[in-house]
C-alpha cells in the first residue's frame, strides 16, 4: 500500500503540473497539438460540474462509473485544487507537527451548497456555481494570478538567458489587469490558508462535486475500510486524515483516497476492499444527521434559494444595460450565462488576450464570466482556441472554417469621428485589419479613400475597433444576442496575372 | 630630408605617376569600371528571387559593401499578416532565405530578423514561411510580442511622430536590411522600403493618429538603413496590404534594391505604376534629405535576365 500512495503522490504532482502548464502555454492558431495539451485537455474534461453543465454524457458516465468502482479517486488524483491543498496540507504538518482531529456537523454544509448549485444551474446562473466548484476556482487562481506571476518570471529568467544565447525565450505579455490579480491572489490566499490550517476542509464542506462524489461514493465497491478485528482505536489514522473522514473507527464518504491513514495504522487494519455495497448501512449512516442538523440544512436551503433569486431578479431588471460580446461558438449570450462557471481557462488561452474577466460591468449575474472585451484587443480570424478547450460547453466546438463565418456581432461607422473626415488625414488602418474584408475604402478623385461598410461580411471580430486610431472610435462592435452567420466573401479564381514586360519604367 | 619628408613625397609621386598613367590609358576613368562596384540602385527583372537578388547584390558590389566582418545584421522583412506566402502579403522566405546567406558568406557575426506583425507574431512568422527559412539559413529569430522589447526613443527630427517605442534590435544592429514586398495600401497608397519601417515599432496606431505620411517618413530618421530590397517579384496590386486573393496579384518577377531608401521607393513606386510624387511619405522623407527623388541622378543598373 505505501508503494501505491507514493505512486499516487506523484501522479498527483504530475497532473497538477500539467494542468497548469496548459494554462501557461497560451494557444498559437494553426500549431500542431501536442500530447500534453490533449491529456490535459482530458483532465480538465473529468471535471465532474463543468462537465455535467456541458452535457457530455460520456465523460459524465465515466466519472460516475469510476466513483462507484473505486470511490473518489478523482478528487484525489484528477482534481488539481484537491491536490494542491493536498500538497499544501502536507506542507502545513511539515511546518508545524499539526494533527486533524474529526470535526463534527460540518460534513453536511458542502450537501447545502450542491443543491444551491442545482438551483444556480436551474436558473442558469453558471457565474456563481464558479465561485465554489473546485476546477473553476483553480482556473480563476491560476488564470488571475499564477499565469501573471508565471508570465513575469518567465519573462526575467528569459532577459538572463537570453543575454548569453540571443532571442531563444521570447518574452510574452500577460493580459491580467491588476484587480483581477488581487481577486486572484484572494482565492489564492484563502485556499492556501485553509489547506495549511483544515487539509481538505474546502474538499468536505464548500466543494459541491465534493458532495456529488461523496453521495456517489456511498455505494462505492472498492473502498478504504477499517478491519474492526485489528483495529484499537488508538486514533493515529484520524489524526492524518485531512478530509475528516475518520471517526470512530469508521471511513465516511469524504474520504478521498488520499491514503496518509494507510501507513500509520502499527496493525494494519487500513485496507482499500473490495465490498458489496451495504444499504442499510446508508441508511443508519443517514440517520446521524441529527434533528438540529436537519432543521438547519432547511434553514440554510431556504436562506440560499433567497440569495439565488436576488440576483436573478437583479439581472432581469437590469437586462436593458449595454450587452458585450461573448466569444464564438458560444451560440447566445443566454446560453453563455448558463453554462460558464468562470474557470479561465479560455482566458489564458486566448492569444491575443481579448478574453478578458468581467467582473459587474456583464450585470450582476455574469459575475467573473470572460467576455470579449474589444478595448483591449480583437478577436484572431483563425483562432479557436477557446472554443477548443471550454469544458462547460458555454463555448462549443468550432472547426477554424465553421467559426470564420460566426457572427457574433456587428462593427458599425461612426463616420463623423473617422479621422479621414474629421482631420483630413490618411489611415484605412480598418480596412487593413479587417479579416473579413467587410470594410473597404472608396478611392475618391480627391483627398484620402474614406472607409465604408458591407455589413453581411462582418463578423464582429473587434479589429477595426482596435485598429482605429481615432478618439472616440469611429468603429464600434454591437454584439448580438444570438449568433449570427456572416456571408463569407467571394474568393475569385482568376489565375495570377502576369507582367513579362522587359523594362523598367525609370 | 627626415623619413616623414621622405614617405610623403615618394608617396604623392607614385600616385601622380598612378592618376597619369591611367589617365592616359582611359582605364580608371571609363564609366562603366569606375560604376562596377558602386551602381546607387539596381533593379532586376525575369528570374526567380534568389537569382534576382544574386544579380542586384552583384551590381551594388556585393554584400561585403553593406555587412562588415564580424558586425551584426538585422533583416527586416515585411511578415505582417498571418498569410501564405503565395499570397504574396508577406515577403518571399526564399528572399529571406537568400539574403541571410549573402550576410553569412560576407562574415556577418550574428544575422536576426525581426518584424512586428499586425497579427499574433509567431502565428505570422510560421504561417508566412520566414520563420523556417531564417532558421534554415541559420539567422536568428527575433520574437515581437512583448512590449519588453520595445523602448523608447525621441526622434529629434520628427514632423509629427516625436516618441516611438522602438525595437532594442532595431537599434543596435550594425547594419539594417530591409525587405519589404511591394503592394497597395489604402493608407499609404503603396507600402514599400519606407512604410516597411513601421513594423520595428510597438505601438502602429500612433502612426495613423499622427498622421501616416509624416510619421512614416519621421520613422526613417532614426537610424541608417544600409540597404532596402525591394521584393517585386509579386506585388499586390489592389486591395491592400493584406490581399489574399489571388486576383489582386500581379507577378512582376523584379527586384529592386539600393542603399537609398528614397530612391529605392520612388523606383518601386513607378514599378508600381503610381506617380511617386503623389506618396506624400517619400516627398516627406526625401525633405528630410533620406535620399534621393530623381532618379536621373543616380546610377542604375537595369538588368533583364
Amino acid at each position: 500500500m505505501k508503494k501505491i500512495k507514493i505512486i499516487r503522490i506523484i501522479f498527483s504532482i504530475f497532473i497538477l503540473v500539467l494542468t497548469l502548464l496548459f494554462f501557461f502555454h497560451k494557444n498559437i492558431p494553426g500549431a500542431a497539438v501536442h500530447f500534453y495539451e490533449k491529456a490535459a485537455q482530458f483532465i480538465i474534461n473529468m471535471q465532474i460540474l463543468p462537465t455535467l453543465l456541458s452535457l457530455s454524457i460520456i465523460y459524465v458516465t465515466v466519472i460516475i462509473f469510476i466513483t462507484i468502482i473505486s470511490g473518489r479517486v478523482i478528487c484525489s488524483v484528477l482534481c488539481p485544487l484537491g491536490i494542491y491543498n493536498d500538497l499544501i496540507s502536507r506542507l502545513g504538518s511539515k511546518i508545524r507537527n499539526r494533527k486533524f482531529h474529526y470535526i463534527r456537523k460540518v460534513n453536511f454544509f458542502k450537501y447545502i451548497i450542491l443543491l444551491a448549485v442545482i438551483i444556480l444551474s436551474v436558473l442558469g446562473l453558471s457565474a456563481y456555481i464558479g465561485l465554489l466548484e473546485p476546477f473553476s476556482l483553480f482556473g480563476k487562481i491560476t488564470a488571475y494570478f499564477l499565469v501573471p506571476i508565471f508570465s513575469i518570471a518567465k519573462n526575467a529568467i528569459a532577459t538572463v538567458i537570453n543575454k548569453i544565447s540571443g532571442y531563444s525565450i521570447p518574452h510574452e505579455d500577460h493580459s491580467i489587469d491588476n484587480l483581477h490579480f488581487a481577486i486572484g491572489f484572494i482565492f489564492f490566499a484563502i485556499i492556501t490558508g485553509l489547506a495549511l490550517l483544515r487539509g481538505r476542509f474546502f474538499c468536505y464542506t464548500l466543494c459541491p462535486s465534493g458532495a456529488l462524489f461523496s453521495l456517489i461514493s456511498k455505494i462505492s465497491l472498492f473502498r478504504m475500510r477499517i478491519d474492526e478485528k485489528k483495529c484499537v482505536s488508538c486514533g493515529k489514522c484520524e489524526s492524518v486524515c485531512p478530509s475528516n473522514a475518520i471517526n470512530d473507527n469508521n471511513i465516511k464518504s469524504e474520504c478521498v483516497l488520499c491514503l496518509n491513514c494507510v501507513g500509520t495504522c502499527a496493525n494494519d487494519a487500513l485496507k482499500y476492499k473490495f465490498r458489496l455495497p451495504h444499504f442499510n448501512k446508508i441508511k443508519t449512516s443517514g440517520n446521524e444527521i441529527d434533528l438540529e442538523e436537519r432543521k438547519t440544512f432547511i434553514k440554510s436551503a431556504l436562506i440560499i434559494t433567497a440569495g439565488i433569486l436576488t440576483p436573478r431578479i437583479f439581472a432581469s431588471s437590469s437586462a436593458s444595460k449595454k450587452i458585450r460580446a461573448v466569444p464564438p461558438g458560444s451560440v447566445s449570450i443566454r446560453n453563455f450565462k448558463n453554462s460558464c462557471t468562470g474557470c479561465s481557462l479560455c482566458v489564458s488561452k486566448c492569444p491575443t488576450g481579448v478574453l478578458s474577466p468581467s467582473l459587474f460591468e456583464n450585470g450582476i449575474d455574469s459575475i467573473m464570466q470572460p467576455f470579449m472585451n474589444y478595448n483591449k484587443s480583437y478577436c484572431l480570424f483563425e483562432c479557436t482556441s477557446c472554443s477548443s478547450v471550454c469544458p462547460s460547453g458555454a463555448i462549443l466546438k468550432l472547426k477554424p472554417k465553421e467559426k470564420k463565418s460566426v457572427k457574433i456581432g456587428e462593427a458599425y461607422f461612426i463616420s463623423d469621428k473617422c479621422i479621414v473626415k474629421r482631420e483630413n488625414k490618411a489611415c484605412g488602418a480598418c480596412a487593413e485589419i479587417c479579416p473579413t474584408h467587410a470594410i473597404k475604402m472608396n478611392s475618391p478623385l480627391e483627398g484620402h479613400p474614406f472607409p465604408y461598410m458591407e455589413a453581411e461580411l462582418c463578423i464582429g471580430c473587434g479589429a477595426c475597433e482596435y485598429a482605429c486610431p481615432a478618439k472616440p472610435k469611429a468603429f464600434l462592435v454591437k454584439p448580438l444576442e444570438i449568433h449570427g452567420k456572416a456571408k463569407l466573401s467571394a474568393e475569385s479564381l482568376f489565375p495570377i496575372e502576369e507582367d513579362n514586360s522587359k523594362e523598367f519604367p525609370f | 630630408m627626415n623619413r616623414r619628408d621622405f614617405l610623403k613625397t615618394s608617396l604623392r609621386t607614385a600616385g601622380s605617376v598612378f592618376i597619369s598613367s591611367s589617365v592616359f590609358s582611359g582605364k580608371v576613368f571609363s564609366a562603366e569600371e569606375a560604376n562596377a562596384g558602386h551602381f546607387d540602385l539596381a533593379a532586376v527583372r525575369n528570374a526567380e528571387p534568389e537569382r534576382l537578388f544574386d544579380e542586384a547584390i552583384k551590381a551594388l558590389g556585393g554584400m561585403s559593401r553593406f555587412v562588415k566582418k564580424g558586425k551584426t545584421v538585422l533583416i527586416k522583412p515585411n511578415i505582417g499578416w498571418n498569410i501564405e506566402p503565395q499570397y504574396a502579403a508577406t515577403t518571399n522566405p526564399n528572399l529571406i532565405k537568400r539574403i541571410i546567406l549573402h550576410c553569412k558568406e560576407a562574415g556577418a557575426s550574428k544575422i536576426y530578423v525581426n518584424d512586428h506583425p499586425i497579427y499574433d507574431w509567431e502565428t505570422c512568422y510560421q504561417i508566412s514561411g520566414i520563420e523556417k527559412a531564417a532558421k534554415d539559413a541559420g539567422a536568428i529569430i527575433v520574437p515581437s510580442g512583448s512590449e519588453n522589447y520595445y523602448h523608447s526613443t525621441i526622434i529629434r527630427r520628427a514632423k509629427a511622430l516625436k516618441e516611438a517605442k522602438l525595437h532594442e534590435i532595431f537599434m543596435s544592429a550594425d547594419t539594417v536590411i530591409s525587405v519589404p514586398v511591394l503592394k497597395h495600401h489604402f493608407g499609404s497608397k503603396m507600402t514599400c522600403g519606407l512604410k516597411n519601417l513601421m513594423g520595428t515599432t510597438w505601438d502602429m496606431n500612433a502612426f495613423h493618429s499622427a498622421g501616416l505620411h509624416e510619421s512614416i517618413a519621421d520613422i526613417a530618421t532614426v537610424r541608417k538603413i544600409d540597404l532596402t530590397v525591394v521584393d517585386a517579384y509579386c506585388i499586390v496590386k489592389r486591395n491592400g496590404p493584406r490581399g489574399g486573393d489571388f486576383s489582386d496579384l500581379l507577378k512582376m518577377k523584379s527586384l529592386i534594391a539600393s542603399p537609398d531608401i528614397v530612391a529605392v521607393d520612388t523606383a518601386a513606386a513607378k514599378l508600381f505604376g503610381i506617380n511617386p510624387d503623389e506618396i506624400d511619405h517619400i516627398k516627406f522623407a526625401s525633405d528630410f534629405k533620406l535620399g534621393k527623388t530623381d532618379l536621373s541622378k543616380l546610377r542604375i543598373k537595369r538588368i533583364v535576365l
